[in-house]
């Protein structure tokens, strides 16, 4: 939960309409929509950050290895967490390369969906890892994978 | 029960005139289709799908817009007994998405025909009809509960005058709720059914066949009957 002036402005907002839509109607199963519908919508403003949504990824780069990226991401996230750098999506699809500079693993995760191609070949399961060398490079392909998650760090494998 | 064939009947008495709008936008659409040439801007294939979208657009709109004139008149007085919300409800339900069903049917025949002359290898029309159905399925019929369910609870706000804010609060609910079907659709996803699987490869043997998630399907139809059990439920209590 943010707290920012704003924040603080649309929680009192959704109270009071709270309030209001309990009181107003006799019917206690529209009360009940009311407080859905007011819950869904708080959800709505907690699970967004708050930043215009732009659907597509446009790569990363560190030391380590730079990806290059011109996928759409939806519900995208990124973010770092003990030396492995991640990129997630409700949806991701489209191309991105994998350069690396010194040596790395990369693994890509996903749940299904129309497919994920690395260096131009179908590739089955739900799991697909690899080691690169420096200077390697990885071609990869995701076509519409849903709940797609790909991790670039050391020691990474499937399984 | 027996109310039900009486209700979808004035369900379309209350909107002959938009039934009669749409069976006209459906036949300039095959006059159009009939009569396309090729151009040297455009090829005729896509000044098909232009046509297409431009009959689907005007015709969804109208399909929402004739649902919400009609939701605000009530012609029940006509009735010998007053039978409960959730029949009317599942009267309205039943008389829009099969009206919405009978057009996006007749459109996408007429589009597919059209292809079906002039692209070699089109694929057959029992595949583009389950993609039409689970479109609707998808789509359609959930938001023609949701629109219901929103009709009955704004109603029951008349009497304190907010209806506006129950209004606003609805319209802004409908994007919290997709955005949340979305999220938890994309989940399930291929997770337990097989997939509905469109071949393609008749068409052209380098595109990948259209695999259907089920689980997204089962969600919206069981999202739909909540809605509308809920919506019977709203209007019982509105009109006590």
């Amino acid at each position: 939960m943010n707290f920012t002036f704003l924040n603080l402005v649309g929680y009192t907002l959704l109270a009071v309409v709270a309030f209001l839509l309990w009181r107003g109607s006799a019917s206690l199963s529209a009360r009940l929509v009311s407080l859905g519908l007011l819950g869904l919508i708080l959800w709505g403003l907690l699970s967004g950050d708050g930043t215009a949504e732009d659907s597509r990824f446009r790569g990363y780069q560190e030391d380590a290895f730079e990806l290059s990226s011109r996928a759409d991401c939806v519900g995208c996230s990124t973010g770092k967490r003990d030396g492995v750098w991640f990129v997630r999506g409700t949806v991701l699809d489209g191309v991105m390369v994998l350069k690396a500079k010194r040596a790395v693993a990369y693994k890509i995760v996903w749940a299904g969906g129309g497919g994920v191609y690395v260096d131009g070949r179908l590739r089955s399961g739900n799991c697909f890892s690899q080691q690169l060398g420096p200077q390697g490079i990885a071609d990869l392909r995701l076509d519409g994978a849903l709940q797609a998650r790909l991790e670039v760090g050391p020691g990474l494998g499937c399984g | 029960m027996s109310a039900l064939p009486t209700l979808l009947w004035l369900e379309f008495r209350k909107s002959q005139s938009f039934v009669a709008v749409l069976a006209g936008i459906l036949l300039l659409t095959a006059v159009g289709l009939a009569r396309l040439g090729a151009n040297p801007l455009n090829q005729p294939e896509e000044e098909a799908i232009a046509l297409f979208s431009v009959a689907a657009t005007v015709g969804s709109t109208l399909l929402v817009v004739a649902l919400f004139l009609s939701a605000r008149q009530d012609g029940t007085g006509l009735l010998p007994s007053v039978p409960g919300g959730l029949v009317h409800q599942l009267a309205r339900f039943v008389y829009w998405g099969v009206l919405g069903t009978l057009f996006a049917l007749v459109l996408t025949g007429l589009l597919w025909a059209y292809f079906d002359r002039v692209v070699p290898g089109m694929p057959g029309l029992s595949s583009t009809m389950t993609l039409l159905f689970y479109g609707l399925g998808l789509f359609w019929l959930p938001g023609v509960a949701y629109l219901l369910l929103a009709f009955s609870y704004v109603q029951s706000y008349q009497l304190s005058r907010l209806g506006w804010l129950a209004g606003l609060v609805a319209f802004l609910g409908f994007f919290s709720l997709a955005g949340a079907l979305v999220q938890v659709g994309s989940k399930v996803a291929y997770a337990a059914l097989p997939p509905l699987t469109l071949s393609l490869q008749s068409l052209n043997n380098r595109l990948d066949d259209i695999r259907l998630p089920l689980e997204p399907l089962l969600l919206s139809l069981l999202l739909a009957v909540g809605l509308l059990l809920l919506a019977g439920r709203v209007w019982d209590e509105v009109e006590a």
